[in-house]
Order: structure tokens, then sequence, then C-alpha cells
């Protein structure tokens, strides 16, 4: 059973596909867990219903986004996330000069210790 | 076929001509591969040197502590907002038998007490309770404090100097003084990158002081934002050098036509990274401190503090990098992105954008480091030809080699 407020429910499988992931950490390792057919798909769904589910959740203010409508959120920020991948890369990962992202530490401000 | 001629003048009326005394001459590459040059690096520059440790809103709190292992100064700092809500530093290290005091990378404290024997320091280093002190000899408790280190605030900046010429706001200088008017209080850190490289802290800051990069190292990433018809290879719209401190500003394309993604965080927004203001590049975005050349096709900034400071100021974010060398050929850096604190969702969602790419280029960054300095050690190339937009590159060298000299 779909969460999802109604005229929404088509994202669903996004979801359910793991796109949905609440910290930028996850979001990113999503986007390097997957090939370019999946990725260049969810872009494009999203490209189209972006402006509906921004208008949507956009309601709400920031710190008060209701929990069934938290994953709406977070797919909109994963297709922020996997833009580059499909829109300069044509890769899930920087291609020909990357850096092992393995090595890369991200820390989001309010989610994560600081390290330094 | 005719060969073509030698270009041996080069651009006689640039940037570099402005700062004669720094030459023209190829830079050698012997600071950036050799242990000796290292340890007189950490001797003459990085123990007497306005050292950045992050920012008072890290601290919010009296009691809040960050203890911080800073391995150029082969020691352990302790950076704590004491109940007078003044940040102070210290040396992380027991004035009984040298034990390290902190152990927690960071917490809220009422005091510092030593894991050993249980001496306990106040949030001000004073040395308060001593375990059965009747049985020590001569002890003077007003002397055993814990070892404090120099540290003097700049617009939110914490800065640690573990011997002081000159007090911080003489240390900035000019530079301090054209980046007062930026509104630092007004952005808040959303996102940091980390990273421990093997490369030499000077080719790190190297491979972001200069734009001459862009057109290959970032060719599908990030090279329409800055260099168009007008500007093919990205030159800089203006340079300043001071004793110390450089800065430098990088164009902005005003063809540039922002992606998909780019054109929604823009929609949602306002402003997004590497992306004009409304109407295309625009010196009238530029926020204060800013785009001191005044340049219509601005993009943004690239300010550094020596030695281990740099600031990048766009239209509605900045990012501070700061640089920690560990040996002659490791690095470890940490990058943290600002903006004003979003006031709506769609503002988040805006954010999320620019994050996404400044993390995808500067991996693209990364990747030249240690490919760069794993090839310097083969002996190969003694010197660098360094172009009239790499003058800062050129500069870091030569201020550099003037504090090793101990000029
Ligand atoms: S070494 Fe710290 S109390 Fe003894
Ligand atoms: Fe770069």
């Amino acid at each position: 059973m779909s969460e999802l407020p109604q005229q929404f429910q088509d994202l669903e499988r996004y979801i359910a596909a793991g796109w949905a992931k609440p910290t930028k950490m996850e979001r990113w390792h999503k986007r390097l867990s997957c090939e370019m057919p999946e990725i260049q798909e969810f872009y494009d769904t999203m490209l189209e219903r972006l402006d509906d589910v921004v208008g949507h959740v956009n309601q709400h203010p920031l710190d008060a986004v209701p929990d069934n409508e938290q994953p709406l959120l977070n797919l909109a920020l994963s297709f922020m996330d996997i833009a580059p991948a499909v829109e300069i890369f044509g890769a899930p990962d920087v291609t020909g000069c990357s850096y092992d992202h393995r090595r890369m530490t991200v820390v989001e401000n309010g989610v994560d210790e600081l390290v330094w | 076929m005719n060969k073509p001629e030698p270009n041996r003048s080069g651009p006689v009326d640039g940037w570099t001509a402005k700062y004669p005394e720094l030459g023209t001459d190829p830079i050698s590459i012997q600071a950036n591969i050799d242990p000796n040059y290292f340890e007189q690096e950490r001797e003459k520059i990085w123990k007497r040197s306005w050292l950045n440790v992050g920012r008072e809103e890290d601290l919010p709190n009296p009691g809040d502590y960050v203890v911080r292992d800073v391995e150029i100064l082969q020691t352990s700092v302790i950076i704590v907002r004491g109940e007078d809500d003044v940040i102070r530093a210290f040396h992380n290290v027991c004035q009984h038998r040298g034990n390290r005091v902190v152990i927690d990378r960071s917490g809220n404290a009422k005091g510092f007490k030593c894991g050993f024997h249980g001496w306990t320091y106040g949030l001000d280093g004073e040395l308060g309770y001593v375990p059965d002190e009747d049985q020590f000899f001569n002890l003077d408790k007003c002397k055993s404090g814990l070892r404090p280190i120099a540290t003097e605030l700049w617009r939110g900046f914490i800065f640690i100097n573990t011997n002081p010429k000159q007090n911080l706001k003489n240390y900035l200088g000019e530079i301090g003084e054209q980046l007062d008017p930026f509104q630092f209080e007004d952005y808040q850190w959303v996102v940091q990158f980390s990273v421990d490289v093997k490369c030499n802290w000077k080719i790190f800051v190297d491979a972001f002081q200069e734009a001459y990069h862009v057109c290959e190292l970032h060719r599908g990433s990030a090279y329409e934002p800055f260099a168009g018809k007008d500007n093919p290879f990205a030159h800089a719209t203006h340079m300043q050098l001071w004793e110390l401190h450089r800065m430098l500003s990088v164009p902005g394309n005003p063809e540039f036509v922002p992606s998909p993604s780019c054109l929604k965080a823009i929609q949602y927004g306002g402003n997004a990274v590497y992306t004009p203001a409304e109407g295309g590049s625009d010196s009238a975005a530029s926020p204060p401190g800013t785009n001191p050349g005044k340049h219509p096709n601005w993009s943004f900034d690239i300010d550094v503090i020596f030695p281990n400071l740099q600031l990048l100021f766009g239209a509605g974010w900045y990012l501070c990098y700061n640089y920690w060398p560990i040996s002659v050929d490791r690095t470890r850096w940490t990058a943290r992105y600002y903006v004003p604190p979003p006031r709506t969702v769609a503002e988040r969602i805006m954010h999320e954008n620019t994050e996404a790419q400044v993390r995808d280029v500067v991996r693209e960054d990364l990747f030249t480091l240690e490919n760069t300095q794993v090839i310097l050690n083969s002996g190969a190339i003694t010197h660098m030809p360094l172009s009239d937009q790499e003058l800062l590159v050129r500069h870091q060298y030569h201020v550099v080699e003037k504090l090793v000299r101990g000029e």
C-alpha cells in the first residue's frame, strides 16, 4: 500500500527501487550503484514530474514536511544528485578522471558528526 | 613544413608583469618532493603562521569543544568555547606526564580530566584538581595549566598560531580588509567533503588557484559556465597578490546555457553554483567583498589565505577549503559548502543540485593530484613553466621559498 499522496502513485516504484534515500551519502551511493539505463529512466520521469513534486512538497514549511511526503522530497533531491550523470558524464560516476569515491567522506550538516 | 616560431616573449602586459619581483622563470619542483624542505616548511611556516581551524558556529555553546590532531604542528589541539564565551586552543597534553587529555573528537564538557591519574583542567585550561596533591613536591598549580595556543577570530573564522610574530589582523592585512564586507554570518554550511590525498600540500592548493585547467580537465563538467566565445580559455578577470596571500576572479560565460536540472534549480531557488545570475553573468550579482575588478562577466573569486585556508565566493554561496599537510607527499583536505540557510523546500532542492556538481567537479580535480606527485618523484622534470594565468601558483612557491630561507 502506498503512503504517497494519490497523484504521485506513479512514483511509488522509484521509492521501492531505493531512489528516496534520506541522506546525501546514501543518495550518492545509490547513483553510483546503478547502471545508466535505470538512471536515465529515473531522470526522464522526474524531469517531467519535478514541478508537480516540488510544487506539492513546497506547500509545507521546510521543517514540517509530513512523514508520508518525505520520500517525495527525497526523490527530488535524488534527481538533483543524479543529474550530472545524465547531463554531463553519460555514466553513473565521473568519467575519465575520477578519484575513487570511497576515499571521499561526505558529512551532512545536522545529519552526521562533523569530522575533520 | 615551417616550424612555428617559439613564443619566447609571453604576455608583456599581463598579470605577471605587475609583479616583476616574481620573474617569469620556470619554478623548481624540489619543494614538492624533498622531505628536508618539508621539515623546513614545518618549522618556518606552519609553526609560525595563523592556521584556520574552523568557524565559531562549530562551537555554539559554552563547553563545546573539538579536538584536532595537527600533524604538521606535531600536536593534538583542543579548541573550546569557555564559560565566558571566549574560544581558546590548547595543546591536548597533560601537564603531569604528558598523556593525551581529551580522547573524544568533540563534545560538550565542564572541564577536562586526564584519564591517566585524574588531573582535571577547566575550560580555560587552568589546572583545578590533582588527586592526592599532598604527595607532590613544590607543585605550582597556577603554572601547570594546559599549554595555550594563540587563538584569534576573523569574521567568525578561528585561527591558531603556535608562535605568532604579529596579530591576526596584521597577518591578514589587505586581503582581510577586502573580504571584510562579505556577510559570512548569513551563510551556513550544508555539506563537507574530506579526503586524504598522497600529494604535497602546495600541489593541492595549486589545483584550485588557476582556471587554466578548466578547458581540459573540466571540459565536460565545468567548462561552458566559464569559457565562451569572448574568453575561450577562461582567462582570469582579476588577480591580486599580497605578501603572503592572493586572489583571482574566474570569468563567467554570458552565453552559458544551464542544463535542464540546473534550470529547474534556478527556477526553484534563484542562484545556483556555476550559473549566471538572472539575465546572464553580472557584476551586480557579486556579493560585497568579491569581484574587486568589477568585471561584468564575473563567476566567482578564489581567495587564498596563506597557508591553509582557501575561500571561493560565488553569487549565493561560498566554499571553504582547508589544507593539512601530513608529510611531504600526503595532505588532508576538507571542503565545506556554505549557503544562506534554505527558507523553503524548493530552495533546499536547489542547493542539492549545486552540491552534486561541486562534488563531481572536485573529484576531477582530485584525480590529478596523486598522478602529479608520483610522477614528480621520478625526477624526469626539474622545473615547471608557468603561464600568466598561473600567477598564483608562481606566487605560492616564491612565498614559501622566502619564508623557508628566513627572509
Ligand atoms: S598524565 Fe595526566 S594525570 Fe597523569
Ligand atoms: Fe578544477
